[in-house]
């Protein structure tokens, strides 16, 4: 297997130095540098890294504030709250596909629910297309994504929490700390491990998003909201550009790659305090 | 919160939870209510009899979920009995490399993907549907089995090779069929990623009696149908209701796996 994924990797690295439709062989033109040249100047490949930031810094940060914030909610297991974390965790459980569908459902422009419910409390003027947008689409995938993914932040966050010893509160009771103090002064930095772990599968998972986007807007209206993984998946279906698409590739192998090895340094050195 | 609760406290919370539950509900809701509208349960009937192969497609997720849960299974576990239990040069190594793969989009290797699928002709066949995404699950898996086998520790080896048993009777033996709860963690969630898949069929289906569920939704709607949105939401919900029920009645076993195994963000 390991064989498998590396002749992938070297194949990919060497193909991403060529010009190639992706069919016949025999057609390979060596180009050298120049798929990063295009790649690192083209405005729609820039639009596209701006997107995956934007994507990332959003999803990994709401996603660690709710995640936190509804783990702490579930926390004192009140009436109801095995309900709760099931229904939370259902996306996760769900089909990229279904979630796609039942947020396009919402999103529609003429019978979708924000729209009708907008209308209907008066604020016509907000009325808009959605995914159809080019200032709203991204958001709109966004949202999406957190909503699907949120529960597997939570999920963490539970494991998290129960990490923290009663006594660690009770001192800081005692020590006179209302609820916020010990929020931000006890409970925020145990979690730091917690923390590593939700950011860098965060980045992780937004370098590698495709289906979310593919399925709510095609990387539209008019490539508003490509991304890294669209841009190489029509590269070379739609354009039988196996070179350019394999440059993408390479760069996107080399951030993720990036990233967890960082992750397993993090585990590295909690193993070791 | 981290203290006793006074009942105003517990009413709060408890009126936060239910504002985020009404969040989670209302589109979840939407599809299921929805898919009755119009023809009531006619919508799913329609969908069977329509001509609409639906049915194919059923079959279909089944079989490639079933079969690469299987492989999974079957490969994994000893891979991760290897890594846990047996000193071999390069095993740090060679591990650490599998899990950096983990994060890699499958879509960065598209090409040789494509290549290779060709020339063994399985374009639009199962192994096609099954052996690519089954491979680029396996690291999660290997990861779950080999925390569990690192957790029981060497003694039952040790007392294996006294015994006379090699490496391959210890495992197949003694340590897969202690396993069981981790085992029952890949299933679970290799079932629910496989059932859910899209990329996979995507690039590799080419026919409609040869898509999975995932796909089915999408040719539905481009065809004529799928005409009738009420339709397209049966479809969803007939795809939903596997893998949530599989989660709902096996979430008590899933414990840390749960978390492992999100490895998408």
């Amino acid at each position: 297997m390991g064989l498998f994924v590396f002749y992938g990797l070297l194949y990919v690295l060497r193909l991403s130095f060529y010009k190639w439709d992706g069919f016949d062989p025999a057609t390979m033109v060596f180009r050298g540098l120049r798929n990063y040249r295009v790649l690192f100047s083209d405005p729609l490949s820039l639009t596209a890294l701006a997107n995956v930031m934007i994507f990332m810094f959003f999803t990994v940060t709401i996603q660690m504030c709710v995640g936190l914030c509804v783990a702490l909610l579930l926390r004192p297991r009140l009436l109801g709250s095995r309900f709760f974390k099931a229904l939370f965790y259902i996306p996760v459980a769900l089909s990229t596909t279904v979630i796609a569908r039942t947020f396009m459902g919402l999103f529609e422009p003429n019978f979708g629910v924000i729209n009708t419910t907008l209308k209907s409390l008066g604020l016509a003027g907000l009325v808009r297309a959605w995914l159809g947008d080019p200032r709203t689409a991204l958001g709109c995938i966004i949202l999406t994504n957190i909503f699907q993914w949120m529960g597997a932040q939570m999920v963490f966050y539970i494991a998290g929490l129960t990490t923290i010893q009663d006594e660690i509160y009770e001192a800081a009771q005692i020590d006179g700390a209302g609820f916020w103090r010990t929020l931000r002064n006890v409970v925020w930095p145990s979690l730091w491990p917690t923390h590593t772990t939700v950011i860098i599968l965060g980045m992780v998972g937004a370098i590698k998003t495709f289906d979310i986007v593919w399925l709510l807007t095609g990387g539209g209206p008019g490539n508003a909201t490509q991304f890294p993984a669209t841009l190489l998946y029509q590269a070379v279906t739609q354009n039988s550009q196996a070179g350019y698409g394999a440059s993408i590739s390479v760069v996107m192998i080399f951030l993720s790659v990036a990233l967890s090895a960082l992750q397993i340094s993090f585990n590295k050195r909690k193993q070791v305090a | 919160m981290f203290r006793k609760l006074s009942l105003g406290q517990k009413i709060g919370i408890e009126l936060l939870l239910c504002l985020f539950g009404i969040m989670y509900i209302i589109p979840l809701a939407n599809v299921g209510i929805s898919s009755f509208a119009g023809a009531g349960i006619g919508n799913y009937a329609y969908l069977f009899t329509s001509g609409f192969p639906i049915a194919r497609m059923i079959f279909n997720s089944f079989v490639v979920s079933i079969l690469q849960v299987a492989l999974i299974v079957a490969v994994a576990s000893p891979a991760a009995f290897a890594f846990s239990k047996i000193r071999f040069p390069g095993r740090g190594l060679i591990f650490m490399v599998i899990m950096l793969t983990m994060s890699i989009s499958m879509l960065c290797f598209i090409t040789p993907l494509f290549r290779t699928m060709k020339a063994l002709g399985w374009m639009n066949s199962y192994q096609a549907l099954v052996l690519p995404a089954a491979t680029y699950w396996m690291p999660v898996a290997i990861l779950i089995l080999k925390n569990y086998f690192d957790s029981l520790g060497r003694e039952l080896l040790e007392a294996t090779t006294i015994e006379g048993g090699g490496f391959f009777t210890a495992w197949l033996k003694v340590y897969a069929p202690i396993s069981k709860p981790a085992i029952v963690n890949v299933i679970v969630l290799g079932f629910i990623t496989s059932w859910n898949d899209y990329l996979n069929p995507l690039l590799f289906s080419r026919t409609e009696d040869m898509r999975t569920l995932p796909m089915a939704v999408v040719s539905l709607t481009s065809s004529i149908y799928g005409a009738r949105p009420e339709v397209v939401f049966a479809c969803l919900v007939i795809m939903a209701v596997p893998s949530v029920l599989v989660y709902l009645f096996l979430q008590d076993q899933l414990g840390e796996g749960m978390t492992s195994g999100s490895v998408k963000g």
